[in-house]
């Protein structure tokens, strides 16, 4: 099939997504107040785990942050960004077989991965969207216009980061369809990203494995660079380039490892079939 | 090579899945070399029990499983290799119950699968109303009802809706009508018989005979992943059972002579295929004749022997023996094979 062909049944499908969104976020306004309301409690959470080792003067200094609530704010916005686009990847998948609706979607494109990308993306579009509109408010009170435009950054930043984690997100979807345990896929993946990525605890405390293992977390240099801009200081600018370059090269190398096992994982799915 | 006017195509599926973990891990063999073929504008009613191979064989056609071993083609492309174009021709509808996003309305519903399927959108908002009412569900006043609100029926009646979206040439269902009510049901039929009349070809799979007998051109049997017996349903009949019963409803009159009766009939059929009860001033008579001979002759001789015996003919009926015996015969004899 053409490459022009894949990109055409690829950009119905993200249209039809987002205006599946749409009336989903009119039907259920249960649903959209709790998306508002959920980066807050992500926000206390991420506050809760940093200083339950000490005071939040203790946190700002361990994070090495200027001002630990911007970071806060921002940290847990970059949680829900990176992290996210896996999580919410997967999650589509689950909820569509859950729905009895993964049949249907399947059939609207030669490739369940081109679905599984295409919606992927538009969901956690989506979701990224709800939480900046949700914690913008926050951010303009504690701290003006400034701490806006910082934000603004690191949203940029952060959808820069979600790239490199887009083939490990059709990978961790596909896995959830062929595991029968199919929550413990998520359930393993997303904490252990968080914890080795320094959301949560700098990077310098954790134990040399998984201090070893961040180094190849792209999220890691996601909340690095957020670190860096919530400083906002100029002599850094360089080093926010350097982490936008390595986001690049992960971008490369986790989607071409990603690209080859889908292959096989998507083979194996269609072989073992898709429950309703 | 297909032939143009075949729909689908199906030669010696096999399907096997894995069951258990570990040392327990075993093979089940789902399909055991489903061979069948749908002409155009025909409805194949697959039946069989539960665990027989129904929906595996219908997921392989629809390109949502693939077969170890074996080719299927839909309108003469393969579901493997042309999965997309198979895709593109296809309508299927897996189950009545689920299948739908349940805050979602009816017509909202059909707007996001309309979209995913590429259908533009001003063709698709006329293409909704269209299907809307061709189901029914404007008619009962359900098109703007929350999924999550709707009755069984109707959300049969959106499934068939979504299927009929994309225009399909071949329609693909997986037991429409289950757990339906019967005007539910009869309507699904229904409209299954006029898009087969329009050109249309349907599989359907079901376990309910009637249906079987009623819906289709053609049914198939298929016991524990193979196809046992295949044809129209009135085919299957004559290829199971080789004897038609006629039973006879007559009136006593006073010149009655029921010996002479018994006498005559016994030099008229086979002896014990024969079978007279007495009920009030009513003979109820039965007999039983090879399939090969004309019922009619048989009820002539009937009706002179009574007439000449003292007996007046109330009611004569050739027996039929339904899809339902077929399939336990034709079960039994898989079974016991």
């Amino acid at each position: 099939m053409p490459l022009g062909e894949h990109a055409r049944i690829f950009a119905t499908i993200v249209k039809a997504e987002a205006s599946f969104r749409i009336m989903e976020l009119k039907r259920n306004p249960i649903f959209t107040i709790l998306s508002l309301v959920w980066p807050y409690l992500m926000l206390v959470s991420i506050y809760v785990l940093g200083t339950s080792y000490g005071s939040i003067e203790r946190f700002e200094a361990a994070m090495k942050v200027d001002d630990p609530i911007l970071f806060l704010a921002v940290a847990s916005a970059i949680a829900f960004t990176a992290v996210g686009v896996i999580d919410y990847t997967t999650n589509s998948i689950l909820w569509h077989r859950w729905l009895g609706t993964l049949p249907y979607v399947i059939m609207s494109t030669p490739s369940f991965t081109a679905y599984m990308i295409a919606s992927g993306i538009v969901v956690t579009g989506f979701a990224i969207a709800m939480n900046y509109i949700s914690i913008s408010p926050l951010i303009l009170v504690i701290g003006g216009f400034e701490s806006f435009y910082k934000l603004m950054i690191i949203v940029g930043i952060a959808l820069l980061g979600m790239v490199p984690l887009a083939g490990i997100a059709a990978v961790a979807g596909l896995l959830s369809i062929i595991v029968k345990e199919e929550g413990n896929v998520l359930g393993f993946l997303n904490p252990l990203l968080l914890l080795v990525s320094g959301v949560f605890y700098p990077i310098e405390i954790l134990p040399r494995i998984l201090a070893l293992m961040s180094k190849l977390v792209p999220v890691t240099y996601l909340v690095e660079t957020a670190k860096l801009v919530a400083a906002f200081q100029a002599t850094e600018v360089k080093i926010i380039y350097i982490a936008l370059y390595v986001f690049g090269l992960m971008a490369i190398v986790y989607n071409l490892g990603g690209g080859m096992v889908i292959a096989m994982l998507e083979r194996h799915a269609q072989k073992r079939g898709v429950s309703m | 090579m297909i032939k143009a006017e075949e729909a689908i195509v199906a030669r010696d599926l096999r399907k096997r899945f894995p069951v258990g973990m570990g040392l327990r891990r075993k093979q089940v063999e789902a399909l055991k070399g489903v061979t069948f073929t749908v002409r155009r504008g025909e409805i194949y009613a697959l039946l069989g029990p539960n665990g027989a191979g129904k929906t595996t064989t219908v997921r392989i056609i629809s390109t949502l499983l693939l077969p170890d071993s074996g080719e299927a083609r839909v309108l003469g492309y393969d579901v493997v290799k042309d999965r997309w174009e198979v895709r593109k021709r296809i309508g299927v509808m897996l189950s009545v119950e689920r299948g739908f996003y349940w805050k979602l309305t009816a017509r909202e519903n059909l707007y996001y699968f309309g979209r995913i399927y590429g259908i533009p959108k001003r063709k698709l908002l006329g293409k909704i109303e269209e299907v809307l009412d061709l189901v029914g569900l404007k008619e009962i006043g359900a098109e703007d009802k929350p999924y999550e609100e709707m009755s069984l029926g109707m959300k049969a009646r959106l499934g068939l809706a979504r299927v009929l979206l994309k225009d399909p040439e071949v329609l693909i269902l997986d037991e429409p009508t289950l757990g339906l009510d019967p005007p539910s049901a009869r309507m699904i039929r229904s409209m299954l018989r006029s898009l087969a009349d329009e050109g249309r070809t349907v599989l359907v799979t079901t376990h309910n005979m009637y249906e079987a007998e009623i819906l289709s051109d053609k049914v198939g049997i298929i016991v524990s992943g193979r196809i046992v017996m295949e044809g129209t349903p009135s085919s299957l009949k004559r290829t199971v059972y080789k004897v038609v019963p006629i039973s006879f409803r007559l009136k006593i009159t006073p010149m009655a002579d029921l010996e002479g009766l018994r006498t005559s009939l016994g030099m008229l059929v086979e002896a014990g295929r024969t079978s007279i009860t007495v009920n009030g001033d009513e003979v109820r008579l039965r007999i039983v004749i090879p399939r090969v001979e004309r019922e009619e002759s048989y009820i002539e001789a009937v009706t002179r022997i009574s007439y000449e015996k003292g007996f007046k003919l109330l009611e004569a009926r050739v027996e039929e023996p339904s899809l339902e015996d077929v399939f336990i015969e034709v079960s039994s004899r898989a079974a016991a094979n």
